[in-house]
Order: C-alpha cells, then structure tokens, then sequence
C-alpha cells in the first residue's frame, strides 16, 4: 500500500507542475500532503508483480476470506502454504510478511481447537526472531497471553528478558513498545508484591518481608517512570499509590495524584481526579478541597456520578458562594437524558431548590430555567413522560411534580398544564 | 448504571502531533490482545502451580460472542428495482468530455443551439423547393440532420459544406461557449469519476429502520428505503419477523407506502424518541422529515431546503423533532421542527489541518445542546447555546493510534448503546469515543475492511452478558462487518472476539446461468451498497442490506448459544456422522494419535503441526461438499476427546478455554460454508428473484438504430410462378431422397424428376497413321518408345551404320550365293524386308540369330525375345564396343549400388540368362565374332540406357565406330579374346540389372510390340519353326 502512496504522491507532485499560478507555499504544501485513502485500488500495484507474489497474494486473501467467515481450520491450512513467503527476497516484504505470519497465527491459534500453550510459545518465540523489528511488540503480546492464562511467573520472565533486549537503533513504535514492557514489568512486580503482602500479613516473617520489599523497590521505579510520560496510566496509578500508601509515603501518592490529575500534558482523564478525591477522603480532607478537586471534574465531565456528591458538599458549604454554585451542577446534571429517570437526582434537585426558595434565590432558580426550558420540557415533561413514570416509578413522577411546581412559578402556567393535567388524573385513579 | 465511567482504563500512551506510521497491510486486527488489565476481583481460589490466577483481561478478547449466519446468502426480500440503475462499463474518462458535448449538441439541440438559432433562423431557408429572397438555401443540411438519428457510418464521407458551415459558424451557434462547456463538463466527469470510486454524499445510508411497539407478541418494524429509478421515492415498509422454529422469516406481504420525492435519497436516518418514530430524509439540496405514531401511518412533517449541498441529516434521539444538518460549506444548523434552523457553527476550513474536503458531519451527543461536529480530519463538541464552546473529541493523529493518510470516514452517536459513545470509523479502524474522555479511544479495533466503511448500525446488549454489536457496512463490494464489544460504563470497552464478515447481497446464489445472462446478474448485484441497517430479537439478529440498484436483502444471523445443548448437539451429530460418513477406517487411527498431542514436546512451529491431520480431513471435507457439515462434526467429535483429556491434566486455569472451544466446534458445525448449502426454499426463492431480473433486463434493451437504405429496385424481380415450380420439384426430390433412404435403395438421377443429365460423347481413337506431319509422327514415336531413333532417323545421324549394315547384307548374300546354300534364312529376309528402311538391318539381325544359334533364339524367354526382335534396338549396336568398358571403370559401383533392392528379382533375370550365358559358353567354338554380337543383342537395351547416360561421349563416335570396326574384324587376334570374356562375365551380373531396372520401358516396349509389330515378330517365329 504504501507503494501505491508514493505513486499517488509522485502523480499528485507532477500535476502540481501545471499550476503555475499557484504560490510555492501552496505547492509546497500539496506536494507534502499525504494522499487520502479513501479508497484503496491497488490494481497499479498488481501490474508488475512476480508469479510468487501473485500467488501469495492470492493466499493471503484466500486466508482473509476464511479467517473474517471465522473458518479457522481453512486459514490453518493456507497459512502453512503462506509460510513461503519468508523467503522473499525482498527485505521489505519479507519482514511484512513476518508480522502478518504472526498476527494470523496467533489469531488462528486463539481460535483453531486443538492449539495448545506450546503452539502459542514456539509460534511468539520463532517469530520474535524472524522479524526482529516486531522483538517489542511481540514479546509483550506474548506475556500478555501467558498472563491472561494464568503464568503469571512465565509473562515476567518474558518481560524481564525483553526489557534487556537491545538491537540497532529504535524506531518510535518500538520505544514506546519497549516502555510499555518496563511498565508491564513493574506492574507485574506490583502483582507480585500484592500477593507477597497478604501472605506475609498473616505470618511476619523477616525474609519474605525483604523479598517483598525488593519487589516494591523495582516496581516504584518503573512505574514512576511510565507515570512521568503523557498518558492513561490507571492501573500502574493506583498500584504506585496503593504501594507509597502502605509505606505510609502519603506526600509522594498526593503528588503522584496530583500531578497525574492536573498536568496539562494529561489527557483530561476524570478518573485521575476521582482517584485524587478518593484518596483525599480516604486522608479526610476538608470539604474545601474536596470541592476544588469536584469543581475542576465538573468542568470536565458535568454528567459525572461524583456530581450530586459535589452538590451536596456544596449545599452543605459553609463558603459563602458555594452555596449558589450548587444549582448549575444539579441543573447541569439533569440536561443529560441519562440522568434523567434518576430519582436521586431529582431528589437533590428538589432539595436544592426548596433551599433556594427557602433562601430567597428564586431568581438564580429562574436564570437557570430560563436557559433550559425550551429543552426541558419536551425532554422531561411530556405527557408520555408522565404515562411512563406512573407506570415504572411512580415516586419519580411525584418529585417531577413537586420540582414542576417549583419551576411553574417562574414561567408560563401552562408549561406544565398537560403534564399536570395528567398527574391529577393518574392521582385520582389510585 | 450508564452513568457510570469504568474505574480503571486500559493504559494509553498520549501524544500529540500528526500520526506517522503507514499502513503496510489490513491485517492489524487480528493476533493482538492490545492492553491488558487486572480485574477487579481478588486473586482467584487458592493456588495451582504455584501461581496464583489473577483476573486479567484483554482489551481484546479473544473468545466472545459468537454469530452464525443461518444461510450461506443473503436473501432478497424485494423483486428487483424495475428502474434501478446499473453502471454500464466503467466510468467514463475526463478526457472523453468531447463525446460527451456531442451527445449534448445532438440529442439536446434546443437546449444547446435554441436562441441563437432564432437569431440565425431567419437567415437560413430549409424549405428545397421554395427559395427565398435574402437567404441561405440550407436544403441539403436538411439530409445532414436527418441522418444524425441514426448510427453514424464510420467510412461515410465529410461532406465539404457542413464543414464550411462548421468553420463560418462554430464561436456563434452554442448558447453555451464551447470552450466553457467543456472545460465544465471535464470536470464534471472527474467528479464522477472520485464519486465512482467514493461517494460521501451516501454516507449514513439510504436504508432505515424503525421498530414498531409489539403488538400479540408479533415482532414489527417500519423498513423505510427509497426505490425508483433515481432512489426518489420513498417507501414505507411495514415487516413483519417471525422466527418459527428457529427459523426466522421476514414477512415482506404488506403493501408499502410511497412517497414520491424530488430528488433523489442520499441519506435516511431514523430513531425512536420515546413513543414515536422520527425519520430524516436528505437529499441533494433539500430535508424532510417524517414521523411515525404508533398504529398510524407514517405523516410527513416538514421539508427544508437549503442553498448548498447537504451533506448529513442526523435526528435528535433525545427530543423530538429536533435535527441536525450540516451542508457543504461548513454550516451546521439545529432544525426543530416548526421553527427555523438555527445555525450553530459555520466552519469554513476543516477543522485540524488541510484536508480540502467538502464533506462536513453533525450528530448529537449526550447533552442534547451539545453537537458532534466532523469532517475528515476529526470531530468536535460544539455546544450550540454559545458560539465559541467547543472541544476536541476526536482527531486524526497520534494519540488515536492513526496511520498517515487516515480520515474520518462516518461518525456515529451510539445513543441507543450508551449515552456517552460515540463511533468514528476511517479508512483502517473503528473508535469508540467516551465523550466523557476525549481523544483517547476508549476502544479501537481494525476493521480490515477493503474499502472504508461508512455505514453504521448499532445494536445494544440484550443484558448484561451479551455484548453489543456494531455493523459497519462499505459501499463497494458491500463489505459488511459485525463487531462485538462489551464494556462502557463500569468496566472499560473490550472487544468481543474477532470481527466477523457478513454475506453480501454480490456473493449471492448464482444458479447455472448462461454467460450473459450470468453477466447481468453479476452487474447487478455487485452495485455499491448505499444502506445497512439490523434488528435483533429472540437471539436472533437480522441484517438489512441495501443496494444502489434498489434491491434490499436481508440476512439472519444466530447467537450460538451455551455449551451444555452444544455438548448434546454433538453427540447428536456425532451418530450422523457414522451413518452418513465416509469409510471410517482412517478413524480409530486418528484417534489415538490425537490423544498423544498433548504428551508431546512441540518444538515444532504450529503450521506443520495444524496441517498434518487438518488437511487431510479437510480436503475431505472439500471433495464432499454437501456433507462438509457433517464432516466437520466428525473431527470435533474426536477432538472433544481430546480437550477433555486436557481439562483433566490442567483443572483450574482452563475450563473457560475449553468451553469456549467446545462452543468453537459448536460454532462451526452450524456455520455454513458453500453458498450451495443454501436450503431449498432460498435457492426458489433466489431463482425467482433472477428470473424476474432477467425478464426486466430483456424488456429494457435499447439502443439507437441503424439506418436502413432500401435496396428492392436493385433487386431483380423473380417470377412467382417459376418460384412455385421450383419449390414444388425440390419438394418431390426430397421425398425422393427420403423414400430411398427408408427402403435403403439407391437414388439415382433417373428416378429422380431432374432434368437430364447432358452427356459427353467418348472422343474416337487416334489413328497415328492419319497423322503424317512430323511432329505427330514423332510423338507416335516417343509413345512407342523410339523417340531417340526417331531423331536419329530424322537428323540422319545413323547413316553411317546403316550404309555399314547394307554393306554386310550385301557381303551376306554374295557369300551365301557364293556357298549355294539357301537357306530358309533367305525367305526371312525377303519376308522382312517389305517392313521398312530399318528392316534390312534388324533381318540381318534375326538372320544372324536364326542361323547361328536357332536353338537358342527359340529357347528364349519372351522377355528377352522382345529386344531382339525390336528392330530399332539392333542400331545401336555400335556403341556396345565401348560399353563394357565403361562398365567396368565407372558406372559399375555406382548402378550395383542402386539397384541393390532389386537383387532377388535380379536373381530370378541372372537364372533366366543362365541359359543364354552357359549356352555362350557352349558355342565357344562358334566363331568368336558371333558370340560377342550375341551378347550385345542380349545388352541391347542397356545400351539404350547407357547411351543416354555417356551421351556426351559421342562425339568420339568416329573413334568407337573405328574401334567398333576393328573388333568386327579383327576379332581373330588371340590378344583380344581373353578381355573379352573377362569383360563379359562381369558385365552378365551388372548388365542382367540394368534390364531389369528398364523392366518398365521394356514392358511397354512389349506392348508396343503387341499392337503395331506384332507382323514382325509373329511371322518371324513362325518362320524359324516353320525351319525345324
């Protein structure tokens, strides 16, 4: 395919050559741009191919069609035909056809019903070695499937040697590649220190005690580094912590978690402020800081389940301020239409409100509906709403009431006049 | 519940910038777990092998649900389109801009040529007989239109004043400047030519599909498709599923309501919103929307219509009758039904980098105020309360994983699934999107597909167990995906085993067709796809396809379900197996053998050890492809065997895997492989399906005709009543021929009433006599044989030998009048003599032979009797000096060589001369002159043949007539004799051939002899008996 790339981009350079008029900037430009691919014909491509190429090319179709109709025995046997193709010449398609070898194999294997384990090792040692370029990624699918079956020992042996693999120099894939199996085998040490923790609690026992510190010194290290880089680390996150916080190092979990939720290098990931607000109330924080962490998380997600938490310990502030940024966040929660058969929420949407009514804020209750009502109404009280509470949750329809009732004072009566209408109708018939 | 976002991610690794890794191949998906995870449960039940089991999981399981198609092909569900279009031939090329003018000019004139042709029109006089004053007599163009309707004649000769009409008035006739035209039209067709390849104006697809609340536990939903020629009327289906007995049925009996549009469907989108049913139809420039109420028919509810290209329609899932639209130019609107849109974003530039694509993508997202905005190059939230909220949610670049040259293909907002997904497919892979957590993918799979998906279908879990599914569908080769996934609110996204390829409506059930017919069908089903859409109930999941022809199939695809009936199924199948299989002789052998695999050490690589046993059973399995599925069973059957054997060796970690492996076997002993396992009632119903195919197809046929010219007047009028006689005699001929052939007599042309034969009379026998000019008389002479002595005579060549002979004649008569002895001899001679100048010489011959040897001449075989009495051999005598010297010096090899075949019938001719020779030995004590004539009388016709071969020596002629004369007389010297005979006995074996290869000439000599001498010859030996 990537032949064809260069032909569409070399095509692409020569018809620019026409356009004299156009600036060299712009030229510049159009020659750099990649080539859509939305279609993929590789009919050029097919023009000078060898009688082998063809036919393995043929193969490997013929193992594509089997393999997406799920005829894994079919591809088994076209497979080990395909196998010839490791003796390309050429070195590019030779180590492409190394890394299809492994992936259909490996894929076959999963499902052909009588592989067993040592299939599976020798097909990831074998090809580990063919295409060295894929060392990385295929040792750390290969812990992967020795984890996932239960080899917990085996996957870290596996990692451990290829943590120490060196060979030539490293494209980016690999790089990242080979810090993912650094930070598997930290994590795996992590496994190893849990399971060494809950056994040695039961009989304190100096020796094993060291051996499960080593284990923890190995695995803060690699896991502090993997951390450092950009990125979705939850489980090496919470491992790290759940390991500082048994040593008592509460400062370096706060920083981990910290700098885990705030950096701006982070995707905006909520469960890294969850896990920051857990574990501040695991430590009892005050309420002040549990409500920063929740406001920034707001800001993230406003549909998160933390919210209502986050509008009580704002209801319950005694900031002033607080009191009256907790409306939004009910508001705010209730526009999702997943929240919106939720009593809860509703719940606390009522409390909310008679705190507001009974503090004279009817007018912040007004701005806010102000903003929705154009939605609220035809997402939460239609006359099918109604039809439907009565019938599945009939607690529900009395809160809507009470909130409807609430908010009826700030627009037109007849806003609700249907949905009313209905719920003194469903009332009079129980 | 949904509320929820999983507590723990699978780790991601984020970075910014343009994505960098190429796609090198589709093979991504598969034989990658991704990222693993430990689950939330503790450390599993005690320890087993000294490891403990920890709950780990894969971002990608291998083992999940699995569906099995109930047939091998699709199944039409409509009779095919009467209007739908096929491609004729491949697209046409850009470059062909000028037919395409021509085309225009031609068969569009008015529209073409109309006003300035009124200008014009005044100028011009069409009319031929009526010349106008003040004109231009165009009469003869009148010819030239004419002829236009039909197909042009390729050799048909330019008419010079069209030409000059053409060159007067090619830059002032065309309304539209040509040069406009066409530099418009080539692009057009380059246009047509990217659409041919991809068409994103289809995106989201053409094919909806609303369910209808169950009404006595019958299953309902609303199909809605467009048909027609253009795709421009719209159809509202009710369809009803069952599913008896396993098997389901999709009931397609109900009329459809139709509602005819002005352009044609690029796009239907459907949802359900609480208690109604709302459909979007977009087209080109124009929306609508459609509502359907439970128990109502489907009402129209409003239509817009906007100044650019729309480019996607997407329906509010959580309000009613709110919309989204987004055009071509980068504006988005919120349509709420009454009111007017509202736009909220108007992107002029796509939105990450440069793509220059038009195409721009709105759906909604979990806040109903809040849009997913999209073009190729990612996707934004955009909250349309305010005009410059918006974020990221998900770009083309390295975070998501993407390769270089990857776009945004089709957005989904999987609504139905989970409040918070969203699905972005590209050309290589699928995301699924937490909106909740953008750009990070909360799930990424690699379709592998060929061309890029952008048909969508979503279908949630049915409970927490099963997984949901995802249907991408791409239009060419109607590619059609199923995905599986679990995952998304309290756990994070796993995909559910590996993608699964659904049938496509162009693989369908082709039944023995001929070639064109074939041909057809094939064109037609292989179409681009332009809609998907599913619905599952009772396990079952049906899948709607949509063509662009117009036809819509359906497939049905099964849950497999749990392992305890698949165990029992296969014992089940297992006693078919014995009935039906094959000799099971290899069985017992196999067995055996299967259970010692798992003892064995495997260094060995896994293709050599899946090919050995496999591959024999499955190449059984091809030879016997009704009972492929039988067969199959066969082999499970004994591998069950075999994983129990395991499951005993490895207790705790393997049980899952080998109940997922049973469900494997289960699996494929269901899934039908061969098209041809189709059952009965599909094949009827794919037959019917062609056959009305192809009655449409021959009714349509069409094409410009052929001029015809009228050629009667040159035909020469043939007389009616000649023809009648004509037929009424080739009527009784064949009744001749037939009543011969009955009777098997034969049929001869008398029996027959033809006319008679003419018949050529036999021309008479030549006399040679009557011909006495020289040149008949010479080819008498050669027919004969004697054309050398014929020329000889004529040129007077022997006249030396003939003066020579009379000379000896003379001698001969005075020594016999000087002896006193008459002789009968005599009387020979004057019988002979009246023949002709050349009897003198032959008498003397035959004088010689009766009166030196009679006994001999008498006793010759007749064969040699000819040449003796030849009279014209005896001439040649002069030149017999010399050849059996020659014979012996050159010629001797060389004959002996070639007539060497020949030497058994040369025996038998060396036993006839045997007589003569010993007879020459006898009469020694003849005189030796006598002996030596007789031989040459018996070489006499070798010397014709030598003659012509040492031609060239005669004209040393004087010089051998000297010798010859010297051997006549003086014969008598002792020193020549002994040469003599020497010179004879070699020449009795190579002369006796020589005759023998002439044998021919000297039959036809005979016969000769037969016709015309038989006077010579018969009076001669009459006469040498008369003498004894």
């Amino acid at each position: 395919m990537d032949d064809i790339e260069a032909e569409l981009g070399i095509s692409r350079s020569v018809g620019n050559e026409d356009f004299s008029d156009s600036s060299e900037d712009e030229r510049v430009a159009r020659k750099i741009r990649p080539p859509i691919l939305l279609h993929s014909s590789t009919a050029q491509a097919r023009a000078k191919e060898s009688g082998f190429h063809e036919s393995s090319r043929l193969c490997l179709k013929a193992i594509r069609d089997a393999m997406l109709h799920h005829h894994w025995q079919e591809a088994a046997q076209y497979l080990s035909a395909y196998s010839q193709t490791l003796e390309d010449t050429t070195v590019n398609k030779q180590s492409l056809a190394c890394e299809i070898i492994w992936r259909l194999g490996t894929e076959i294997l999963q499902h052909h019903p009588n592989s067993r384990l040592e299939d599976f090792n020798a097909l990831y040692e074998q090809m580990k070695n063919s295409g060295v370029k894929n060392y990385a990624k295929i040792c750390l699918e290969h812990s992967f499937h020795l984890l996932l079956n239960g080899h917990i020992y085996d996957a870290k042996r596996q990692l451990s040697v290829a943590a120490s693999w060196r060979y030539g120099k490293q494209s980016v894939p690999q790089s990242l590649d080979l810090k993912l199996i650094h930070a598997y085998c930290g994590f795996l040490d992590y496994v190893i220190w849990h399971m060494k923790k809950s056994s040695v609690s039961e009989a304190e026992d100096n020796s094993s005690n060291r051996e499960m510190h080593s284990y923890f010194r190995q695995a803060s290290v690699t896991l502090q580094e993997i951390i450092a880089q950009p990125g979705v680390w939850d489980p090496f996150v919470l491992s790290y912590v759940d390991m500082l916080e048994f040593y008592n190092d509460q400062e370096e979990a706060l920083k981990v978690l910290q700098n885990y939720a705030y950096n701006k290098d982070y995707p905006s990931n909520p469960n890294a402020h969850v896990y920051l607000y857990q574990f501040l109330k695991r430590h009892e924080a005050p309420p002040a800081k549990l409500i920063s962490i929740l406001k920034v998380l707001h800001h993230l997600v406003p549909s998160h389940e933390l919210m209502q938490e986050y509008c009580y310990l704002l209801v319950n502030s005694v900031v002033p301020g607080h009191l009256e940024e907790s409306l939004p966040v009910v508001f705010n929660l209730l526009d999702y239409p997943s929240w919106k058969n939720d009593l809860d929420t509703w719940n606390c949407l009522l409390t909310v409100m008679t705190v507001f009514k009974r503090k004279g804020l009817q007018h912040l209750i007004a701005n806010e509906w102000k903003q929705r009502k154009d939605f609220w109404l035809t997402m939460h009280y239609r006359a099918y709403h109604g039809r439907k509470d009565s019938e599945l949750n009939r607690e529900l329809l009395l809160v809507k009431a009470k909130v409807a009732k609430l908010l009826g004072e700030h627009g037109k009566p007849d806003h609700f006049f249907k949905y009313k209408l209905l719920i003194i109708f469903i009332f009079l018939m129980f | 519940m949904a509320n929820r976002f999983p507590a723990q991610l699978f780790p991601h690794f984020y970075q910014d910038g343009p994505p960098e890794h190429r796609a090198k191949h589709v093979y991504d998906g598969w034989g990658s777990y991704g990222q693993i995870l430990r689950g939330d449960d503790e450390p599993a039940q005690g320890e087993m092998e000294g490891e403990m089991l920890w709950g780990f999981k894969a971002q990608h399981k291998k083992k999940g649900e699995m569906w099995i198609p109930v047939e091998p092909v699709v199944t039409p569900l409509l009779p095919p389109n009467k209007a739908g279009k096929i491609p004729s031939g491949p697209p046409s090329s850009p470059d062909n801009f000028t037919e395409h003018i021509q085309h225009f000019h031609v068969h569009h004139c008015m529209d073409s040529f109309s006003t300035m042709g009124h200008l014009l029109g005044e100028h011009f006089n069409f009319h031929k007989n009526k010349p106008r004053k003040g004109c231009i007599n165009m009469g003869r163009m009148k010819n030239v239109v004419r002829r236009l309707k039909y197909k042009k004649c390729e050799v048909r000769h330019a008419s010079s004043y069209v030409h000059r009409y053409h060159h007067l008035l090619e830059d002032v006739i065309c309304d539209i400047p040509s040069a406009l035209l066409a530099e418009l039209l080539h692009e057009e067709l380059t246009f047509q030519r990217q659409q041919e390849q991809f068409r994103s104006d289809i995106t989201g697809g053409v094919l909806g599909c609303v369910p209808l609340p169950n009404i006595e536990n019958q299953n309902e939903i609303c199909l809605i498709y467009p048909r027609g020629a253009a795709l421009d009327s719209l159809n509202f289906h009710r369809v009803v599923l069952e599913f008896n007995e396993g098997k389901p049925n999709v009931d397609m009996s109900n009329t459809s309501l139709v509602y005819n549009l002005k352009g044609t469907v690029r796009q239907i989108s459907t949802v359900r919103v609480d208690d109604k049913g709302l459909v979007g139809v977009r087209s080109d420039y124009s929306c609508g929307t459609w509502v359907i109420k439970d128990g109502e028919r489907p009402r129209p509810l409003e239509v817009i219509q906007l100044k650019e290209p729309c480019t996607s329609l997407n329906v509010s899932p959580h309000i009613c009758g709110e919309f989204v639209v987004a055009s071509e130019s980068g504006a988005a609107y919120l349509w709420t039904v009454g009111k007017r849109p509202q736009k909220f974003r108007d992107e002029k530039t796509n939105l990450y980098f440069n793509d220059k694509s038009d195409w721009r993508w709105c759906e909604f997202s979990a806040h109903p105020r809040v849009m997913v905005f999209a073009d190729r190059t990612g996707a934004e939230l955009t909250d349309s309360r305010s005009s410059d909220c918006s974020h990221t949610l998900f770009r083309i670049g390295k975070t998501a994983g993407c390769k270089s040259g990857e776009r945004l293909i089709v957005s989904k907002y999987m609504g139905e699934v989970h409040p918070y997904h969203h699905l972005f497919t590209t050309q290589f892979s699928a995301y699924i999107l937490d909106e909740r957590m953008p750009s990070i993918p909360a799930l990424k799979w690699e379709h592998m597909m060929e061309s890029p998906p952008c048909f969508a279908r979503v279908l949630p879990a049915l409970d927490s167990s099963t997984s949901t599914k995802i249907l991408l569908g791409a239009q060419r080769a109607q590619e059609t995906v199923l995905l599986n996934y679990t995952g998304g609110c309290e756990q994070p996204c796993q995909s559910d085993g590996p993608l699964q390829k659904l049938y496509s409506p162009c693989e369908g059930l082709k039944h023995q067709l001929l070639p064109h017919k074939q041909q057809e069908v094939e064109k037609r089903l292989g179409v681009l796809a332009a809609g998907l859409t599913a619905t599952q109930s009772n396990g079952f999941l049906t899948v709607f396809q949509f063509t662009e022809a117009g036809d819509l199939f359906s497939q049905t695809l099964k849950l497999h379900l749990d392992t305890t009936s698949s165990q029992k199924d296969l014992s089940a199948a297992n006693c078919d197996i014995d009935l039906v299989d094959l000799p099971s002789k290899d069985k017992p052998a196999e067995e055996p053998r299967k259970d010692s695999i798992p003892q064995e050490t495997s260094t060995v690589s896994d293709e050599e050890q899946l090919s050995d046993s496999d591959f024999e059973q499955e190449l059984r399995q091809r030879m016997l492809s009704q009972l492929e599925v039988v067969t199959n069973d066969d082999q499970d059957g004994s591998l069950t065997s075999d994983t129990e054997v395991r499951i005993s060796c490895e207790p705790a970690p393997v049980p899952e895997s080998s109940v997922d492996i049973a469900q494997n076997i289960q699996a494929r002993s269901v899934r039908p492989a061969n098209p041809e396992n189709a059952s009965e009632e599909l094949k009827l119903i794919w037959k019917k399906w062609l056959n009305s195919l192809l009655d449409l197809n021959t009714r349509k046929k069409r094409s410009l005709k052929h001029r015809r010219l009228k050629t009667n007047d040159i035909q020469v009028k043939v007389h009616r009543r000649d023809q009648l006689k004509e037929k009424e005699r080739f009527q009784k001929l064949r009744n001749g021929l037939n009543d011969a052939l009955k009777n098997k007599k034969l049929f001869v042309h008398g029996g027959s009433c033809l006319p008679p034969l003419d018949i050529t009379p036999v021309p008479d026998t030549v006399d040679p006599s009557d011909w006495l000019d020289d040149l008949s008389q010479r080819l008498s002479a050669s027919w004969a044989g004697g054309w050398k002595n014929w020329w000889e005579d004529k040129l007077g060549l022997n006249r030396d030998s003939k003066i020579q002979a009379l000379r000896r004649k003379r001698r001969q008569e005075k020594r016999a009048r000087a002896r006193y002895r008459v002789a009968l001899s005599g009387s020979f001679t004057s019988s002979t003599s009246y023949q002709d100048t050349l009897s003198g010489w032959s008498s003397s011959t035959s004088q010689y032979l009766g009166s030196d040897s009679e006994s001999f001449a008498t006793s010759q075989s007749a064969a040699e009797d000819i040449p003796l009495s030849e009279p014209e051999t005896l001439p040649k005598s002069p030149v017999v000096e010399e050849f059996p010297r020659s014979e012996g010096t050159a010629c001797s090899s060389q004959a002996i060589e070639s007539i060497k075949p020949f030497s058994h019938t040369s025996e038998r001719l060396e036993l006839d001369h045997a007589l003569p020779i010993s007879q020459n030995q006898n009469q020694k004590h003849l005189p030796k002159k006598v002996s030596t004539v007789e031989t040459q009388s018996v070489l006499s016709p070798l010397q014709m043949l030598k003659e012509s071969l040492y031609s060239q020596q005669r004209q040393s002629r004087q010089q051998l007539q000297k010798d010859y004369l010297s051997s006549l007389f003086g014969s008598q010297e002792p020193s020549q004799h002994p040469v003599e005979v020497h010179d004879n006995s070699q020449l009795s074996s190579s002369g006796t051939l020589r005759m023998q290869s002439s044998g021919y000439s000297l039959a036809m000599q005979r016969l000769s002899q037969n016709r015309s001498s038989s006077q010579a010859s018969q009076p001669q030996k009459k006469k040498s008996r008369m003498g004894f």
